[in-house]
């Protein structure tokens, strides 16, 4: 990875963009790239708020793909009704205000590390994506249970693709699977999640620690609730 | 619940309430997290922990 995150942002991909049916119009086309251009404007959104100004050339930079392109996508995603865009002619910078009209209730949260992760091609992330969304989100196991035939309609595409972005998500680190088996654990997604829960464990058991403490290190007259034999 | 921490590297013994040590660590602890840490220092060989009764603080 190139760039370091914060292990606390995460990408909210509605599960609406995945579904084929959304983009029933535009056939013959790299629907996953498209995806990807929504994926690259959450990257400039902040928190709580559905709206976000950027240029086109810095939104086209975080995924490695020229003006021109993104614009197309972009006014491909407003035509699905997905976002909106008011553009400023006069702006000196090219920024222009693109608003996110889809519902975002259901969705799959993925880690800015992984969202972001230039080494990913645009279909392995929405795999990855589609694998996110069988998975458990109660249990937090990061498990998922999926047969071939789930896949290829999930990922919508042949067998012999399936298994070629399975085996390189595998390659990546982010999975992690056995030949023949249905269950599918995101490798990467899991510890990370481990490591997180454990830092912050670890950051609660000194503060109750630093409190207990500071009992002991109290006079009698400051410790009014609680007596000093 | 009343409990008596006996800190063993000063000797001070201190009376205090399950519920005073949560409300002084802040608003989203549990006393399962306190007793937890307290448990751990206590192996640590810390502290000494008595847990005081209702019936005993009456006693008392």
């Amino acid at each position: 990875m190139e760039e370091k995150f914060n292990t606390n942002q995460f990408l909210k991909m509605p599960y609406k963009l995945l579904d084929k049916d959304t983009f029933q119009w535009f056939e013959n086309i790299d629907l996953n790239a498209t995806r990807l251009v929504y994926c690259a404007l959450q990257y400039y959104r902040s928190k709580g708020s559905n709206e976000i100004r950027q240029s086109q050339t810095s939104i086209g930079k975080v995924i490695g793909i020229n003006k021109k392109q993104v614009l197309i996508h972009l006014r491909r995603l407003e035509e699905l009704g997905i976002i909106d865009i008011k553009m400023d002619e006069f702006d000196f910078y090219g920024w222009n205000t693109y608003t996110i009209l889809i519902d975002e209730k259901y969705h799959a949260a993925i880690p800015f590390e992984i969202a972001f992760n230039r080494d990913l091609t645009a279909s392995q992330l929405m795999a990855y994506c589609n694998l996110k969304r069988m998975t458990n989100l109660k249990n937090k196991d990061f498990i998922c249970y999926a047969d071939n035939a789930m896949l290829i309609k999930a990922f919508d595409c042949s067998s012999k693709h399936v298994s070629k972005l399975k085996n390189a998500l595998r390659e990546k680190g982010l999975i992690d699977f056995k030949p023949y088996d249905e269950k599918i654990t995101l490798v990467y997604e899991k510890n990370l999640y481990i490591t997180k829960t454990t830092i912050n464990t670890d950051k609660r058991k000194q503060h109750v620690e630093k409190i207990v403490k500071a009992k002991n290190n109290m006079e009698v007259k400051q410790n009014a609730n609680s007596d000093i034999i | 619940m009343r409990i008596q921490i006996l800190f063993k590297d000063t000797k001070n013994l201190v009376t205090t309430t399950l519920k005073q040590l949560v409300e002084d660590c802040g608003a989203d602890y549990t006393e399962f997290e306190v007793l937890q840490v307290l448990n751990e220092m206590r192996q640590r060989n810390q502290i000494q922990l008595i847990m005081m009764n209702q019936s005993r603080l009456k006693a008392i």
